[in-house]
């Protein structure tokens, strides 16, 4: 049954939804206030041409091979006889909890002179595979090994039927982690400055640094914004509108998997040489640099900076969750063209490297909110624009958990309608918004970029202080921030394993 | 409350979708403690009324009364004051809380005791030790079940029920309405059952209302509505029909291969319709071919019967019956039909 959107609730989410599109318009904006001549020669200079030709570089190598170590890492666990496979599906999503920034310190501790395109290359797959590796092996675990079999029976060899039945049915999940990957390579600003490697993200903080928000600055801003937008319609358009879907009641059964005998053995070298480039590099120098600096590197200051990110990361989760509720609740309760577009600008917002939301609302709040500039409300309100796509599609599952039909059973059991959404709807909908709450928090905990452009002066929190130290070769001091870091992105990468084992779809 | 008086009463109620009509003018009068059975196809607005009925729609206009009282149009009774249990098609459980729990939502603190709980889901014929489950442990039917006795327990005016059977297996579907209409019965509850299945209206309640495109086609009791349909869709869509193309003339119409005439008060090409129920085939090989007799073209086994096509020679519509199996008919054999009760008459639309 349709029913009217109510009123304070699409407001909110009006509002909402504009917030999130606050760096989309201002670099819109500044495009427009340069005028053609200016932006054509910010726009089409050498520097930028370098910029794009590593960028392409970067999305060009390190995609492939994120999808090459995902989808093999996907099938050793999901596929063969491996022993030890159920402790390796996990350890193969683990290093999602090493912010890449963290990475690229460990990797410059082992091998110093790391840097140009293959360290860049190196750290990045590294650091991102596990964003194909858990959805294709999501959908593997999925995939109903009936289909495969009536290929066997069709004459096709195990090969055969690798190729031409089970790897198209994964293209959609290899599609999606590869944009995750991409997107994350736009975006990465710590582990490409740390190695010196220029991108546009490291390009637009460097100009910052020497002329502010000038047109520089959001001219490269929206050169990258556009790269990441093109990114995004291009991988819709891939997709297309097709779903593979099993077809049939029920749950799939598991397939058998293939017996590796002796194979096992070169399996095994490269499934170490994986762990050893992932989990072994970052763990190896962190615990060397924790021993080298011993007692002295754990000062007070890590204290006090580890309970600022808690605040912040609290703060921020709550609200980032309460600004994207109205919006999840349209999408679900009322779902129309609409609500469809104000849940679309979230998804276009996904896109936006916190780089340039730092940099919109430093450059809005000097031109118009003066007062707010460098105070914790204004970071508190970056975070939750930039957390906010993801803490969306969280809650829009929790509430699709909560149909209407039980509010409904409830009030006609005499409960009154704000009492049948207190005792059912807010009950069954409340561990999803903890939940999100917390992917929130976890994320501003690690989050870098749009802190260092906007965090309060003196304000540090364990990202940017573990940036300051490593910054100044401060190797041991470092450490047990970068302890912290992967210590607090543990939960998150352990709850997304969890989730693309149970839920359904991509 | 005496036999006659009127449980639950809706007139002339409407309701539209984006302009679309969806109720239009509905009246339903439901004796007190008796069942009715809306019955429809999908999207005919059945479930609209039962909303309505709920209180979680607004008629446009009309009203609805329940023991007298009017809970909307002259009055506007929200519906966690209605009185009114319901049942959804899939029961509606709430997935947080226990079978238990489910069973008590509705009840005021101090009457949540154990013996209470384990009383209502006794009398939906579930055991009492099934109140610490979760939802999910149960099978539909069991959910359904569950469903029922948490809205009895607020002993309401009246029960909705939204096709509560729909989604069950057939065997399972009928023990449960069984069990829900016993337990209804007993209670002396008015009832409102909704479906899209024409058996499970005739067979569960003591009026059917044939619904259609938001209006009322016919109501009455499930025999009449059954063996006297008001017209030919209301005829096709409560059961199966056997039809004979026949042409009216001064008030009688010949019923084709069977010894008999009906009255009519329509003239030129007719369908008459009966049940299959109704309807003998019987070999007459002894009787001339023509107006006197059919020939038999095909037979399907069906199990409990056959179907048979026969047809007369120079006709162009052959006919589709359905025979006792027993009765051995084979292709080529000549019949006659023998109709017991009355045949309905309808003019022919073709």
């Amino acid at each position: 049954m349709r029913s009217h959107p109510p009123v304070v609730t699409s407001l909110l989410a009006l509002i909402v939804a504009l917030a999130a599109l606050i760096p989309l318009i201002y670099v819109l904006q500044s495009a427009y206030d340069a005028g053609w001549s200016t932006a054509q020669q910010l726009i089409f200079r050498p520097r930028i041409g370098e910029l794009f030709a590593n960028t392409a570089k970067l999305i060009g190598l390190a995609v492939p091979l994120s999808v090459l170590l995902g989808v093999g890492a996907a099938l050793v666990v999901e596929r063969t006889d491996l022993p030890g496979r159920s402790v390796l599906a996990l350890l193969f999503a683990a290093p999602l909890a090493v912010p890449a920034f963290v990475a690229s310190y460990a990797w410059a501790t082992v091998w110093p002179s790391i840097g140009g395109l293959p360290g860049a290359v190196l750290i990045s797959v590294a650091a991102y595979f596990p964003f194909v590796y858990i959805p294709v092996m999501a959908t593997l675990r999925r995939l109903d090994p009936a289909v495969e079999e009536s290929a066997r029976a069709l004459g096709l060899g195990p090969a055969a039927v690798l190729w031409r039945v089970v790897l198209p049915q994964l293209r959609l999940p290899i599609l999606g982690g590869a944009l995750l990957v991409a997107m994350h390579l736009l975006a990465e600003y710590g582990a490409f400055a740390y190695i010196q490697f220029d991108t546009f993200t490291t390009a637009i903080y460097d100009q910052f640094q020497s002329t502010f928000a000038s047109a520089a600055a959001s001219m490269m801003a929206g050169v990258l914004v556009l790269c990441c937008l093109l990114l995004l319609v291009g991988e819709a358009g891939i997709r297309g509108r097709r779903r593979y879907s099993r077809l049939g009641p029920g749950v799939a059964r598991p397939a058998r998997p293939a017996r590796l005998g002796w194979w096992g053995v070169p399996v095994w070298v490269a499934v170490l040489a994986v762990l050893g480039a992932t989990l072994g590099v970052p763990g190896w120098s962190i615990t060397r640099w924790l021993i080298s600096g011993g007692n002295a590197a754990w000062t007070s200051d890590l204290t006090s900076t580890l309970l600022t990110t808690l605040a912040y990361g609290v703060v921020g989760g709550v609200i980032t969750v309460v600004a994207a509720l109205p919006i999840a609740w349209l999408a679900v309760r009322h779902p129309g063209r609409w609500v469809r577009v104000l849940e679309g600008s979230t998804f276009v917002a996904a896109a936006i490297p916190g780089i340039v939301v730092g940099l919109a609302f430093v450059s809005y709040a000097i031109r118009y909110a003066q007062p707010l500039y460098q105070t914790a409300p204004l970071l508190v309100a970056a975070y939750a624009v930039l957390f906010l796509p993801r803490a969306v599609v969280t809650l829009r599952a929790g509430i699709a958990q909560a149909p209407p039909s039980l509010e409904e059973a409830a009030r006609s059991l005499g409960a009154s309608a704000p009492a049948a959404f207190v005792r059912v709807a807010l009950r069954l909908i409340a561990p999803t918004v903890g939940a999100s709450i917390a992917l929130s928090f976890l994320g501003i905990a690690g989050e870098l970029t749009a802190t260092l452009l906007l965090a309060p002066t003196g304000t540090r929190t364990l990202a940017t202080e573990f940036w300051a130290l490593s910054g100044e070769i401060d190797y041991a001091g470092a450490a047990p921030y970068a302890l912290l870091l992967v210590v607090l992105s543990m939960p998150m990468t352990y709850l997304l394993f969890r989730q693309s084992r149970k839920v359904a779809g991509l | 409350m005496t036999a006659g008086e009127i449980g639950l009463e809706a007139r002339r109620l409407t309701k539209s979708y984006d302009g679309a009509p969806v109720l239009q003018g509905i009246d339903l009068d439901v004796p007190a403690g008796s069942v009715a059975a809306v019955v429809g196809p999908s999207g005919c607005g059945k479930t609209t009324l039962l909303r309505c009925i709920a209180g979680f729609e607004t008629p446009e206009s009309g009203e609805v009364r329940i023991d007298g009282r009017a809970v909307a149009g002259p009055a506007w009774v929200p519906a966690h004051r209605r009185e009114v249990g319901y049942v959804a098609q899939d029961g509606a459980l709430f997935p947080h809380l226990t079978v238990g729990q489910n069973v008590a939502f509705g009840l005021p603190r101090r009457e949540r005791s154990r013996a209470r709980i384990g009383t209502l889901l006794e009398a939906v014929a579930l055991e009492a030790d099934m109140a610490g489950r979760r939802p999910d442990q149960l099978s539909g039917g069991q959910q359904q079940r569950v469903s029922l006795a948490r809205a009895l327990a607020l002993r309401p005016r009246v029960m909705l029920l939204d096709e509560p059977f729909s989604a069950l297996d057939t065997g399972l579907r009928v023990r449960t309405r069984e069990i829900v209409g016993d337990v209804l019965r007993g209670a002396g509850i008015t009832t409102v059952l909704v479906t899209h299945d024409q058996e499970e209206a005739l067979s569960f309640a003591d009026q059917v209302a044939v619904m259609t495109h938001g209006a009322f086609r016919q109501v009455g009791p499930p025999a009449d509505v059954y063996l006297r349909p008001g017209d030919l869709e209301t005829a096709r869509f409560t059961g199966e029909t056997v039809e004979l193309p026949a042409t009216a003339a001064g008030g009688r119409v010949e019923v084709p291969f069977a010894a008999a005439a009906v009255d009519t008060e329509l003239s030129g090409p007719v369908r008459l319709v009966l049940r299959p129920e109704q309807v003998e085939v019987r070999v007459a090989d002894d009787e001339p071919v023509g107006d006197g007799a059919a020939v038999v073209e095909q037979v399907d086994f069906r199990g409990d019967h056959v179907r048979v096509r026969v047809r007369a020679p120079g006709e162009q519509e052959p006919l589709v019956l359905r025979a006792a199996t027993v009765a051995g008919l084979r292709v080529g054999d000549r019949v006659r039909l023998r109709i017991s009760g009355d045949a309905n008459v309808f003019p022919d639309r073709g």
